[in-house]
């Protein structure tokens, strides 16, 4: 990777910054998850050379970031959000509005595999990539998601 | 036209990594993906808190050992314990853990520097590099928790801030590292004004 941070931003910064739009609703919310998470590239530098490898990162690492936040939101705001929204979980996607809502009932790794798979379009093939993991852990992390979204949609 | 490609293709494709020709293909005849690599290929001029980035460090409380930072912050509370109840195994580890301590005013963003004082509605975080302890809890003013999650190797930005409220007195954060015994802790006392005038 460049040592020369302006080369760095300029070259990496808006990929960051179009991926947390992507996921969050919240436009200073998007950009405080977008500077975490390029301020976390920087720190790594000397660790990532390799554009591929971290055009994956950035993808891994404000998922979590951005799943760490909504995770931290308060119950109120969920409540509220779940008044004004009768729509079907699992229906494709709103994204912010999925990760707002299942933040708090979704474990991290699933709602990780959705975002990527969902709000991102990766293929499990990417997904699996991108977190280091297995295809198979990826479909399993996907079919427990989904039978959770079956037990959510049933008690709704 | 075939099926979007993932948004992690798009931007493979925007940072020069070769993409399959079906990706090429369709990159060359889809508007909206298009639209998508002119976005991330606009010039952004890096703002302040980046260039900062690329600033050497600083470091003030650098600890190796619980001395360096006493004289640091100079009226500030340091305290290195392992925890209630087994002062035996009080330590710091060798390489000893550091901190910087984030304030974020309106849109600028500095590191403390132990004198500052802290105004309502400033932002705090904390970026620690933790050299070997797994976790991490913060706590407010009578170990009020505030973040409790494990940290990894590196230097760490949490994910948390705080917002200094409008009461007044000063505010505390006590930083506790651990990895089962010795557990590393550290309090910071910050003063406060709720008078606006420049740091």
């Amino acid at each position: 990777m460049p040592l020369d941070v302006e080369h760095t931003y300029r070259r990496y910064f808006p990929i960051i910054r179009e991926k947390c739009a992507r996921m969050l609703r919240d436009r200073a919310e998007a950009q405080d998850v977008a500077q975490e998470t390029f301020t976390r590239l920087w720190a790594e530098r000397d660790r990532l050379q390799d554009p591929g490898a971290i055009a994956s990162w950035i993808y891994r690492t404000s998922t979590r970031i951005a799943i760490d936040r909504h995770r931290r939101v308060r119950r109120e705001d969920e409540l509220a959000d779940e008044a004004g929204d009768h729509t079907d979980p699992g229906a494709r996607i709103d994204a912010t509005r999925m990760l707002a809502r299942l933040a708090h009932r979704v474990p991290a790794a699933e709602l990780e595999v959705a975002i990527l798979g969902r709000v991102d379009g990766l293929s499990q093939d990417e997904i699996a990539r991108v977190l280091g993991c297995s295809e198979r852990t990826v479909r399993r992390l996907l079919q427990k998601l989904e039978t959770r979204l079956s037990r959510l949609r049933e008690s709704a | 036209m075939t099926e979007h490609p993932s948004f992690l293709q798009l931007d493979r494709a925007t940072l020069g990594i070769e993409v399959a020709s079906e990706t090429r293909a369709h990159l060359a005849s889809c508007d909206h993906c298009r639209r998508h690599l002119e976005r991330v290929a606009e010039p952004e001029a890096p703002p302040a808190w980046a260039r900062d980035l690329a600033r050497p460090r600083r470091r003030p409380w650098r600890i190796w050992g619980g001395l360096a930072l006493a004289s640091a912050i100079a009226v500030f509370v340091v305290v290195l314990t392992r925890g209630r109840g087994a002062p035996e195994y009080t330590t710091v580890k060798s390489a000893g853990p550091s901190f910087t301590l984030h304030i974020k005013r309106g849109d600028t963003v500095f590191a403390w520097d132990a004198a500052t004082r802290v105004q309502p509605d400033d932002q705090l975080r904390l970026e620690v590099a933790a050299t070997g302890f797994r976790r991490i809890r913060v706590l407010a003013a009578n170990d009020v928790p505030l973040y409790d999650a494990p940290i990894g190797d590196g230097v760490t930005l949490l994910p948390a801030a705080w917002k200094v409220d409008v009461q007044p007195g000063d505010e505390t954060l006590t930083i506790v590292l651990s990895d089962g015994p010795p557990t590393w802790r550290t309090t910071l006392k910050l003063s406060k004004t709720t008078e606006e005038h420049p740091r």
